[in-house]
C-alpha cells in the first residue's frame, strides 16, 4: 500500500479551474447540477453489470453485513437520482450535470479467455481515484438531436479549457442490432448473439458454433430424451422430462421448475435439428463488423452491404444519415472522426450511438471523454419501462495531465 | 543481525502431519520449540531457519505480504487470496498431498446444463423469469470470478459461503456452487453434478516462496540449501 499517494489531486489549482470551466459550460446549456452519493449500494452494480464489477470496484461490507461500493462511474449514480425523483414527482425529462471523484481498482483482470496465467496487470495511470465531469439527458427527446447535443456540449467544454486537438471515434450499437434483426435466423440464436455482442471471443465462438452442424455431446439416454420431446407439445414434453428424472431418482431441487428445464431442453432439441447458419449470413455479420471509415462514408457502405445481402435496413440507415446531417449542421468537424462498427462493444450498458474523444496521436492514453446512449439502464434499475437516456463524461484527471496547466 | 529464513507450515490436521512427513523423509526434521501446543518451531540442525505454525489461509496471506519467506499451503488458497499471484509469489514444488479439485457443480436435475456455455445460455432465461441473477455459493470469490469470466459466463451473483456450501442449492440460498471436492461423494449426496468443463483448479499442497519477503543477506542461500534437500529423493 506504499504506492498510495497522500493527495487525491496532484495540482489542486488546475483541477479547480478545469472543474469550474467545464461546469459553467454545462450550466449555461441549461443542465441542472446534481451531486450523486459517493457510496452506492453494491447490489445495483452487481445486478446491472455483474460480478465482473468486483474486479475493478471497491466493494465492501459494513458492520451490518450490507454490501456497498465506492462509485466506479457517475452514470449509474445519476440514473439513481433520476429514479428517486421520479418516485417523488413526475420527473419525465431531466438534464443533469455532475462533477466529482470516481474510484477504480488500479489493476485490471484480463477480460478475455485468451489470456492465461497471471490474472492482473496494472491499468494505465495506476490511480485509484479520478474525477469525472459529465452530463446525462433522461426522458423522451428526439434521439438523434439529443445525441448530437451531448457530443457538441462535450466538445465545447473541452474547447473551453483549451483542448482542441482531438479525434472523435464513433460507433452505433443500434445499427448492429438492426442488422441482426434483418438477418433471418431462429430468434433464440439472435438473442444469443445480441447478448454476447460485447464479449468478442464468445461472440466469435457462437458464430462458429451456429455455422457448424449441431452435435450435442450428450450421453445417449439424454439424447433419446431430446428426440422424444422434439415434436411434443410443451405439456407432454414436461411429462417426459419428469418421468426421466423419476426413473433416475433425481429430485427436483432449487428455484428452477420442471417447466423451465423442459423449455431449455426443447430449445436444445430444436438446435439439434435446425440447419446451421448459412456462411453468407455469417459473412454479412463479419463484413459489418469490419467497417471502419469516415462517418460520412459509412452510409454508402451500409447501403451496399444491405443491397448485396438483400436486407432491409432502411429505418436504421435513415437514423444514421439524420445524425450525420445534424452533426454537420452543428458545425462538428468530422474530418478527424472515424466510425468503427466494433466500437462500443466494451461497454455493457450502451444500446445505440457511442463516442469517445481522444487527444491527437495519443492512442488509448489520450482518451479524455466518452459517452453514449443507454436506453435500457433505467428500466433495469427499477423503472417500470425503458426510458431514453444518453450522456457523456470527461476524465478531468487525464485532461489535467494532458494540458499540464499552461493553457488555462 | 543474523539472517534467518522463515518457513510457515500448517498448524493442524492432516496437512501438518503430511508436511512434517514430507520434510522428515528428506532429512529435515521439523520440531516445535517449547510447549507442544505452541506455534514456534525449528528444523533440527538448522539454527538459521525459523518454522512458524499458521493456518493454511494465514500462510497465503503472509506470503503475499512477505512476512514469511516460504510456506506450505494449498494452491487454491494462494490463487484465491493473492491478486496478481505470479508477481507476488513463486510456486516451488507440488508436494503430492492435500489434493482438492475446485469445481463448478449444479443441481443434477438441470438436464439442460452440462457445460459452462449451457449455464450462460440458461442464465439469461433465468434472469428474465426470476428477475434476478443466478446465485453461486462459494468461498472462492476471486477464483470463481476469474474462471467464469474466462468461460464467458456473466449472468450470476456470488453469495459468500464459508461452510456447508454443498447444501445451499437444496436449502435455497443459492442455485449452484463452486467448492472443493476430493471424492465427489458429498456433491452426490446433495444431488449436485460437476459440469463437464467445470474443473476450475486441481489443487494440492505446494511449497511457495514469497517475492515480497526480504531475500538479501543470507535467506536466499539458506533457501538453496533447503530446496536441494526437498528436491532430493525421500529416504
Amino acid at each position: 500500500m506504499n504506492d498510495m499517494s497522500a493527495s487525491a489531486i496532484p495540482d489542486l489549482n488546475t483541477m479547480k479551474t478545469l472543474e469550474d470551466k467545464v461546469s459553467k459550460t454545462f450550466e449555461k446549456a441549461g443542465f441542472e447540477h446534481i451531486d450523486p452519493a459517493i457510496m452506492q449500494p453494491a447490489d445495483v452494480y452487481l445486478q446491472q453489470i455483474g460480478e465482473a464489477i468486483r474486479g475493478r470496484t471497491y466493494v465492501f461490507s459494513d458492520i451490518n453485513g450490507d454490501e456497498l461500493c465506492l462509485r466506479p462511474d457517475l452514470t449509474v449514480p445519476a440514473a439513481r437520482v433520476y429514479i428517486e425523483r421520479c418516485e417523488e414527482q413526475s420527473a419525465e425529462k431531466a438534464r443533469y450535470y455532475y462533477s466529482g471523484p470516481t474510484f477504480r481498482y488500479p489493476y485490471e483482470e484480463p477480460a478475455s479467455s485468451e489470456e492465461e496465467g497471471d490474472q492482473s496487470v496494472p491499468a494505465h495511470g495506476n490511480t485509484r481515484e479520478f474525477r469525472q465531469a459529465g452530463i446525462e439527458i433522461f426522458g423522451k427527446e428526439e434521439k438523434e438531436k439529443a445525441e448530437v447535443e451531448v457530443l457538441k456540449l462535450t466538445l465545447e467544454a473541452l474547447k473551453e479549457v483549451g483542448t482542441t486537438d482531438f479525434n472523435i471515434r464513433m460507433g452505433d450499437l443500434g445499427l448492429f442490432f438492426a442488422l441482426l434483426d434483418a438477418i433471418d435466423m431462429p430468434d433464440r440464436w439472435r438473442k444469443r448473439l445480441a447478448e454476447n455482442f460485447w464479449r468478442h471471443e464468445d461472440f466469435q465462438n457462437i458464430l462458429t458454433q451456429l455455422s457448424e452442424p449441431h452435435n450435442l455431446e450428450y450421453e445417449n439416454e439424454l439424447r433419446s430424451l431430446l428426440k422424444k420431446i422434439i415434436n411434443e407439445s410443451p405439456k407432454e414434453a414436461e411429462q417426459h422430462v419428469g418421468e426421466y428424472l423419476a426413473a433416475k431418482a433425481i429430485p427436483l431441487i432449487g428455484a428452477r421448475t420442471l417447466e423451465e428445464i423442459t423449455n431449455q431442453l426443447i430449445a436444445k432439441a430444436a438446435d439439434l435439428t435446425s440447419e446451421p447458419l448459412e456462411p453468407e449470413k455469417i459473412d454479412i455479420i463479419k463484413k459489418y463488423l469490419e467497417i471502419s471509415a469516415p462517418p460520412k462514408a459509412v452510409g454508402a457502405r451500409l447501403q451496399d452491404l444491405a443491397e448485396t445481402a438483400g436486407l432491409d435496413l432502411t429505418k436504421a440507415l435513415d437514423r444514421y444519415q439524420k445524425r450525420i446531417e445534424l452533426l454537420s449542421n452543428a458545425d462538428i468537424d468530422l474530418c478527424n472522426a472515424e466510425f468503427t462498427a466494433e466500437f462500443g462493444r466494451k461497454f455493457e450498458y450502451y444500446t445505440g450511438f457511442v463516442f469517445q474523444i481522444e487527444k491527437h496521436n495519443m492512442g488509448p492514453e489520450g482518451h479524455i471523454a466518452g459517452g453514449g446512449r443507454y436506453d435500457h439502464l433505467l428500466h433495469s434499475l427499477g423503472l417500470p419501462k425503458n426510458i431514453p437516456a444518453i450522456g457523456a463524461a470527461i476524465n478531468l484527471d487525464r485532461l489535467a495531465a494532458l494540458i499540464d496547466g499552461d493553457v488555462l | 543481525m543474523t539472517e534467518t529464513l522463515t518457513i510457515a507450515v500448517p498448524s493442524k490436521g492432516r496437512l501438518m502431519e503430511e508436511t512434517s512427513n514430507f520434510f522428515r523423509a528428506r532429512g529435515l526434521n521439523l520440531q516445535k520449540i517449547g510447549h507442544d501446543r505452541g506455534y514456534q518451531g525449528e528444523i533440527e540442525g538448522y539454527d538459521d531457519v525459523d518454522i512458524v505454525y499458521l493456518s493454511a489461509s494465514e500462510i497465503a496471506y503472509q506470503l503475499k505480504t512477505g512476512q514469511i519467506h516460504m510456506g506450505v499451503t494449498g494452491e487454491d488458497l494462494v490463487r484465491e487470496n493473492i491478486i496478481g499471484v505470479d508477481q507476488k509469489v513463486e510456486f516451488l514444488k507440488r508436494l503430492g498431498f492435500g489434493f482438492a479439485d475446485v469445481v463448478v457443480a449444479v443441481p443434477d436435475c438441470w438436464l439442460d446444463v452440462h457445460t459452462m456455455a449451457d449455464l450462460e445460455e440458461m442464465a439469461m432465461e433465468f434472469r428474465r423469469r426470476h428477475k434476478r441473477r443466478l446465485k453461486v455459493a462459494t468461498k472462492y470469490m476471486n477464483l470463481t470470478r476469474q474462471f467464469f469470466t474466462k468461460k464467458a459466463v456473466a449472468g450470476y451473483r456470488i453469495v459468500e459461503s464459508l461452510g456447508a456450501t454443498e447444501g445451499t442449492p437444496m436449502g435455497g440460498t443459492a442455485d449452484l456452487i463452486v467448492d472443493i471436492t476430493s471424492t465427489g461423494e458429498t456433491l452426490e449426496a446433495n444431488h449436485l453434478r460437476i459440469l463437464d468443463d467445470g474443473l476450475m483448479l486441481k489443487s494440492e499442497a505446494n511449497l511457495v516462496a514469497s517475492r515480497a519477503a526480504e531475500w538479501s543477506g543470507g535467506a536466499a542461500e539458506i533457501r538453496l540449501d533447503i530446496m536441494s534437500k526437498l528436491n532430493g529423493d525421500p529416504a
